[in-house]
């Protein structure tokens, strides 16, 4: 705390040097010394001595204990084994040097001596060591940290001014101001408290007649009907929903272009649940297990999402688990289980193996081909029909490929069978790693060796009497085979005659005893079955059910090659591409489900994070440190529910306090634990312990009722208070942690777009539903919370506003001040929209004295009466009106929209303008498909057409003059990843006064799309017009002609030219009035975004 | 509290000091310290005011040209006669690549010494290798998997799998950008987004505004280049006044609130933003080049790019970000001979114009020029794969374990090459520099120590070079 007399430069100095230490968090001397410790002793001693000196030692060896402070120090049964400052005389050091004989150690081979040297360094240095209430303690100490006892039912303390304290919450706050000597603020004024409580509930303002109601409402009851109102309000839910889903890392996309379909009914799963105040026990159960709890409403599946929505890493299983791992630990529960991936949580009790537990539980879940039906379609017809139909091609396409692929994979492995003889007998005694470099090197398949292992292993009569001689050569070794042979070829005499007879000469190594197996079982390999047995065994050793290079269809996967798994990738992509279609299309909700696997294996440790380097198995069960004993492990299934069932016990210390730290951060703008996703030992303490416990022993006292929470922190006395500065209490208490006032807080992204369209009067309250774009327009005036959230792509307004970015699951939201916060402001077509909607609503447009509009525009936008002085500031401004508004762009002879060729009339026979500007595009809707224009759309380089001949996308140039043009351009039709599917797209020019002109076909190809002297009069249309041709998918094109024209007539006697490409555009925009700016300018202020 | 949180609210540096006066009057203060190189009052609530460094920088600013993709190094960097010599045979040394890879592949192109120093480049740098008595070319450079995923991430965030901040978001953090009007961390790509997309230049746990900014240099229209740039509604005067009522308005309501600095951060980030609507517009048109520039730095895209980058570099941008293309091009599986002569051809002669123009106009010596893909190529032919090449046996696979990068500008070695791969290009052999070293190299030329610059986030402190690192002094001049 800075000293109050300090010097003015000496201030304004500690001012510059915080901000240029700004970026560092420079280590403090201390930790500097320990850092030795940390980064080349504790590992050593972890990795070399815990095996017999921890507490977790299966027997401690020698009394010695080398995880902890203590132990270091203590010493073993010979005494203390560190001298600090004194290497030579430290038993540890001598130990490592196998000075003496008998005590070496580690036991077996020293220590490099480089790294003996570190330790002699460390001790010379004093041996400095963390203490064991940070680091060193053992799992069992680490486990008496405040967060892992279960909250206390501590009684309020007694304070002195009890006239303020309206609540126990108030006596836990007001308590600590006492003791600091300062008072809490005086109440909010009824104007401030009424748009706070709106805000902090359901993201939006109340309207000034709310206001206006609530300021005179002077009854007893008045401030808790308010906030009672306001709960059973289903704005609430979208508002706390949202801040939810930040927790939830909420997506609608996997990644880039990746659509989720039915993500949104996880969005309104989270919305509804809070809005029927589930309690908060069941509202993370059902999204860990929905599927797991008999007798479940089936609507509640949509909560599986909270898994299913993450990342999602096709080709690095692992970090899809990880992710889900996180979004448990960390949303749940507040912990960085995540840290201990790689080795035990450098500061939280969490053993690798526990992460591994839950590695278990969510590596042992999949998302099931059919996801189940929420509710019915409402158009049953021929969407579910058509998409149907394009569905199950491609299940058909991937199946066929994989049995085509199949038959080859097979027949390969046939040419190779000798190989294989060989590779099973030298890798027999390899471990799993040296197998792996093996078939590498020598091209072979790991899933068919281990089938060849397995069946020359079949004790099966036909098999022993084919592979029986092999076997017996296999298991001598190469330099005794000629010395063994002719014993082993008359062991076998009771072998396959065939066999036999193929080994009447000596063969002349073991190498050519599989070579001429490999032959003679290609020379019976025959699709039809003999009817001598002895032949037919050798037929079966190819053919048969179990036969190694018989793999089954349903084993594809594991010896599918590189290009195969790109293959069905792609299958599974478009699948997912088209039931995404589909879903935004009107196809009915379905719940983003996962399931368990049907046979859950446990996972391995994956030592130092690597998984290819397998450790101890680790069956799923919760974690030790949340556990009394040893944590149980988990028997149903993968093992969810029983997981979810530990985290909402109310024996669990952390699910309760995390949430109720969550909820009191959102009403005061900072939590009780301001690292609201770290309840460990590196996050922040407490600023209320005891209030905190109190919080959560009411919370699950009332059955984990959310909005019973919200009522008792809101009903304090401590959240009523004022925002305004207190220069005293503010030099004692610079960051407010013991809540002296009201944070003043501004508006998160979510609020602010609402609270615009609110004043525009635009917003609408239809609740739930696919998402719309952000970006489109004219705006789509629904809540933020309903926009397209597409993981990798984040609308640019988004993320300048510091929204969440759903990489991962994000604890607490930034607030920063960007520019592009302001541009946006300024210059968005939102905006602009926006004012001018406000200006022209009834109420404003009415009035016509121009003082009685400048208070109407100040009660809609901001909830208030305006001053005389604001109002003459704001007269003033209007009454200098308004320079002109820029020059309307040209006006530019193109249109963009869906039309119809048709052949009977050689025409162009209807043209629809497409409404929606997205940015990108001119399209039907601010999302596609849509169910009238399908997903076409047209942009500057090119666009997509939708499904049928009816939604042709037409780019239309309507002639300025009589003349004659040419027309140059190039039609590409790309082969995108997803290959091999589609059948391209045509174009055709289309002239309204002759008629088609030429067309072109391109599928995965060009075309130059070049005319010449076509003769036109003003006003004739020239329509660019594109198909999807019989098949719709992959349908995207490029193509932007540009048209020359040489005038006839004289008023455009030169040549003139317009290029698709250069000339697009989206609407017009049109000059602002001086009203509108005005109304405008209002939006922007700082009272509209900022909430006392 | 987290310090970087604090960071942010220049309200509570204020409370800090213990003194009870108005923001507007201290931001004057710090301004005339000059420790501070603010432009107004306000900007240190701005998380892009620039900030000195810790320690003695010979870096000021980053150009970072990303061959997506992963170029050979053997066909370009490092030259490798034993390859040639044994084209067609095996070669004694077996790396697990993505695929499978066959016999030695020489190099279609030939190699020859340039400038003082002689460095060895292949033909299609001809141009690049004009400068070779400036760059130091590092011939020993490894990463750890062979997938371009996880190696994109390890070259730009330094890990391969987890969600970490960027480079260009870590160096954004650590200096701020010199000019306020343009974002400090801008990312150039023609036509769509690199592999892994947005992920390359994440701020990850870093807050949002550090995110780079990308910018679609096949775009010409400035409001394509930056959302929102453009007013369509009003004149510029119009505009003026309107910001002049918004500041009244502002004004009024902060009377009373003088103590919070968010709301004075709010009022100049308006100002901000109408200045930038004057210099971002400026900064990317091109056509403002006179014809000479045009004609040094050549036709087509990558020229375009290569001139919006040195404009942005000379305005104070922080860090610039250049990739080839969208998705990967530099992934030459198949043909080598024509992909990468295509590649090389698109972008050596504007980069070789870039490195001049940077020294011509005095900026190259402060900035740091670095080239190279996310990894290397097998010095071993691929062998053709169903679905997964055109079925080739003519180009090359990833490869981690080896390959080249270079350096220029900003205190490393001029004339130089460090390092040495293997006698036929598989990996690196000599003086090792893993991408994590070179993190730490350029972080020590941009005045960071990479062990002490973290950031606590999710209970740990993580830094760019998580738990490896080391500075590669025998880079550095």
């Amino acid at each position: 705390m800075p000293d109050r007399n300090r010097s003015l430069s000496s201030a304004v100095l500690a001012v510059a040097v915080l901000l240029i230490a700004a970026p560092l968090r420079a280590q403090d001397s201390g930790s500097d010394r320990l850092k030795l410790f940390e980064e080349k002793i504790r590992p050593v001693l972890a990795a070399r001595c815990y095996v017999c000196h921890s507490t977790k030692a299966a027997k401690v060896q020698g009394g010695l204990l080398l995880d902890s402070q203590t132990g270091l120090k203590r010493g073993g049964n010979s005494g203390e084994v560190i001298v600090p400052g004194e290497p030579d005389k430290s038993l540890l050091v001598r130990a490592l040097r196998y000075q003496d004989k008998d005590l070496q150690m580690p036991p077996g081979k020293p220590l490099p001596v480089e790294v003996v040297a570190v330790f002699e360094t460390w001790i010379r240095a004093g041996a400095a060591m963390p203490d064991d209430a940070i680091a060193v303690k053992s799992v069992d100490q680490r486990k008496q940290f405040w967060s892992f006892q279960r909250p206390k039912d501590h009684a309020p303390p007694e304070v002195t001014r009890k006239d303020w304290a309206r609540s126990d919450i108030d006596r836990f706050i007001l308590a600590k101001l006492e003791e600091k000597g300062l008072t809490p603020s005086p109440p909010a004024d009824s104007r401030t408290l009424i748009r706070r409580v709106y805000y902090d509930l359901t993201g939006l303002p109340p309207t000034a007649e709310e206001s206006d109601v609530f300021a005179a409402d002077k009854s007893p009851g008045a401030y808790s009907k308010l906030v009672d109102g306001l709960l059973a309000s289903p704005r609430y839910g979208e508002r706390w929903g949202r801040l939810w889903l930040d927790v939830a890392r909420y997506s609608d996309a996997r990644n880039v272009g990746e659509r989720f379909a039915y993500s949104y009914t996880y969005r309104d799963w989270v919305i509804r649940a809070l809005n029927e105040d589930m309690p908060y026990d069941q509202f993370l159960t059902q999204q860990l297990a929905a599927d797991r709890i008999r007798g479940n409403d089936p609507q509640n599946l949509a909560a599986l999402g909270y898994l299913s929505l993450g990342r999602e890493f096709p080709k690095t299983f692992p970090e899809t688990v990880d992710d889900r791992i996180d979004v448990v630990a960390r949303g749940m529960l507040g912990l960085t289980v995540a840290c201990a991936r790689c080795h035990d949580h450098k500061y939280d009790p969490i053993p690798t193996k526990d992460y591994y537990s839950f590695y278990s539980i969510f590596s042992n879940i999949r998302e099931p081909q059919d996801l189940p039906l929420l509710q019915t379609s409402n158009r049953k017809g021929e969407a579910d029909q058509i998409y149907g139909d394009r569905l199950a091609r491609i299940r058909k396409a991937d199946a066929d490929y994989r049995e085509h692929r199949l038959v080859v994979l097979n027949d390969f492995s046939k040419t190779q069978i000798a190989e294989y003889l060989i590779a099973v007998r030298d890798s027999a005694k390899m471990r799993a790693t040296e197998v792996e470099d093996l078939i590498k090197e020598r091209q072979l398949n790991l899933y068919v060796l281990g089938r060849w292992r397995d069946y020359l292993g079949d004790s099966r009569m036909s098999v022993q009497r084919v592979f029986g001689l092999w076997n017996a050569v296999a298991a001598v070794l190469d330099s005794e085979f000629a010395k063994k042979w002719p014993g082993i070829r008359a062991a076998q005499s009771a072998g396959n005659p065939l066999v036999l007879a193929e080994f009447k000469t000596e063969p002349a190594s073991i190498k050519e005893v599989a070579a001429r197996y490999a032959a003679l079982l290609v020379r019976y390999d025959s699709s039809l079955p003999f009817s001598d047995t002895q032949k037919e065994n050798l037929r079966m050793a190819l053919r048969g059910d179990g036969a190694p290079v018989n793999v089954p269809l349903s084993d594809f996967d594991l010896v599918m090659t590189e290009g195969d798994r790109n293959n069905t990738i792609n299958f599974k992509n478009r699948y997912d591409i088209m039931r995404a279609l589909y879903a935004y299309d009107g196809g009915a909700p379905r719940a983003m489900v996962v399931e368990d696997v049907p046979k859950p294996q446990p996972a391995h440790v994956f030592v130092r994070g690597n998984p290819n380097n397998p450790g101890i198995e680790t069956p799923a069960h919760f974690l030790s440190c949340l556990s009394a004993g040893e944590p149980e492990n988990f028997t149903d299934g993968s093992g969810r529910l029983d997981l979810a069932k530990a985290i909402v016990s109310k024996d669990n210390p952390l699910t309760a306090r995390v949430i109720v730290n969550r909820v009191w951060m959102h009403h005061f703008g900072a939590g009780i634990v301001r690292t609201p996703s770290d309840f460990g030992l590196r996050g922040d303490s407490p600023t209320h312990p005891d209030l905190l416990d109190y919080l959560a022993v009411r919370f699950m006292e009332s059955g984990w009722s959310l909005k019973k929470l919200h009522r008792m922190i809101m009903l304090s006395a401590a959240y009523q208070q004022s925002s305004a500065d207190n220069p005293e209490a503010r030099k004692q208490d610079p960051e407010n942690q013991l809540i002296w006032r009201m944070n003043r807080r501004r508006l998160d992204i979510e609020s602010l777009r609402d609270s615009v369209l609110a004043a525009s009067g635009q917003l609408e309250n239809k609740l739930g539903g696919v998402p719309f774009a952000l970006t489109a327009s004219p705006t789509v005036p629904r809540r933020t919370v309903y926009g397209y959230i597409e993981r990798g792509r984040i609308p640019g307004l988004l993320a300048a506003f510091d929204f969440a970015i759903p990489d991962q699951h994000v604890p607490l939201r930034y607030t920063t001040t960007v520019p592009q916060q302001a541009l946006f402001l300024l210059n968005s077509s939102f905006m602009a929209e926006q004012a001018v909607r406000l200006a022209s609503r009834a109420e404003v447009a009415a009035e016509s004295d121009p003082l009685k509009r400048v208070e109407r525009l100040y009660r809609i936008a901001l909830g208030r009466d305006a001053t005389p002085r604001e109002i003459s500031v704001g007269l003033k401004f209007i009454n200098f009106g308004g320079e002109p508004g820029p020059a309307a762009n040209d006006l530019l002879p193109w249109q963009y929209g869906l039309g119809e060729y048709d052949s009977t009339t050689d025409r162009v026979k209807t043209f629809a303008p497409f409404r929606v500007f997205t940015g990108d595009f001119w399209q039907g809707a601010s999302m596609l498909p849509d169910s009238v224009t399908g997903k076409a759309k047209l942009g500057a380089d090119g666009g997509e057409p939708g499904d049928n001949p009816r939604q042709s996308v037409v780019r239309r140039w309507t002639s300025p003059a009589k003349g004659t043009v040419s027309i140059e351009g190039t039609l590409h039709h790309d082969q995108n990843s997803l290959r091999n599917f589609g059948d391209g797209v045509r174009a055709r020019i289309v002239s309204s006064r002759h008629g088609e002109l030429a067309s072109w076909n391109v599928n995965g190809s060009s075309a130059e799309t070049n005319l010449n002297g076509i003769d036109i009069e003003k006003g004739d249309t020239l329509d660019f017009i594109v198909d999807g041709r019989a098949d719709s998918e992959n349908d995207g094109f490029r193509w932007a002609p540009t048209i020359k024209m040489i005038g006839l007539n004289e008023n455009a006697p030169k040549a003139t030219a317009w290029s698709a490409k250069d000339d697009f555009r989206g609407p017009t925009p049109r000059p602002l009035t001086v009203w509108e700016r005005y109304a405008h300018v209002l939006l922007e202020t700082n009272e509209f975004a900022f909430v006392d | 509290m987290k310090f970087q949180e604090r960071l942010f609210t220049r309200r509570e540096l204020l409370q800090r000091t213990g003194m009870g006066m108005g923001a507007v009057a201290l931001a004057g203060l710090i301004g005339d310290t000059g420790l501070l190189r603010a432009n107004t009052s306000g900007s240190s609530v701005n998380p892009l005011a620039p900030k000195a460094p810790p320690f003695p920088a010979g870096a000021k600013r980053v150009l970072h040209l990303f061959m997506n993709g992963g170029p050979s190094h053997v066909d370009t960097f490092d030259p490798k006669p034993s390859l040639t010599r044994f084209s067609g045979k095996a070669i004694p040394i077996t790396l697990k690549t993505e695929r499978r890879t066959g016999s030695a592949f020489g190099s279609p192109f030939a190699f020859k010494k340039y400038g003082q120093c002689g460095t060895e480049v292949s033909e299609i740098f001809s141009k690049v290798a004009e400068h070779a008595d400036d760059l130091c070319v590092i011939r020993s450079m490894c990463s750890d998997i062979p997938n371009h995923e996880p190696s994109l991430m390890m070259m730009n965030c330094g890990e391969t799998r987890q969600v970490r901040p960027s480079f260009g978001s870590w160096i954004t953090y650590g200096l701020g950008s010199e000019n306020q009007n343009l974002p400090g961390f801008i990312i150039l790509c023609p036509d769509g987004l690199p592999t892994q997309g947005t992920q390359n230049w994440r701020s990850g746990f870093l807050p949002g505004s550090y995110q780079g900014t990308l910018i679609d240099t096949r775009q010409t229209k400035i409001e394509k280049l930056i959302e929102n740039i453009k007013n369509s509604y009003s004149t510029k005067q119009a505009q003026r006044r309107d910001l002049d009522l918004l500041s009244e308005l502002n004004r009024d309501y902060q009377a009373h609130r003088q103590e919070d600095a968010l709301l004075e951060a709010r009022i100049q980030s308006f100002e901000l933003a109408f200045r930038m609507q004057m210099e971002a517009d400026e900064a990317f048109d091109i056509s403002k080049e006179p014809e000479h520039m045009h004609k040094m730095y050549g036709e087509g895209l990558q020229a375009r790019q290569m001139m919006i980058a040195r404009r942005l570099l000379e305005r104070g941008v922080r860090f610039v970000q250049v990739w080839h293309g969208a998705g990967q091009p530099w992934d030459s599986h198949d043909d080598i001979k024509t992909n990468h002569g295509r590649l090389a051809r698109e972008c050596d002669q504007p980069i070789a114009a870039l490195l001049q123009d940077l020294k011509q106009r005095g900026l190259f010596e402060e900035t740091l020029v670095i080239w190279g893909g996310e990894f290397g190529r097998t010095p071993t032919v691929e062998l053709p794969d169903v679905g997964a090449n055109g079925g080739m046996s003519n180009g090359r696979d990833h490869n981690p374990y080896g390959f080249s990068m270079w350096v220029a500008g900003g205190g490393f070695k001029k004339g130089a090459v460090y390092g040495a791969t293997d006698e036929f290009g598989f990996a690196a052999a000599e003086n090792k520099v893993h991408v994590h070293d070179l993190h730490a190299t350029l972080l020590h030329q941009l005045g960071f120590d990479h062990e002490k610059f973290t950031y606590r986030y999710a209970g740990r402190d993580f830094r760019l070079t998580d738990v490896a690192g080391r500075v590669v002094k025998d880079l550095l001049a």
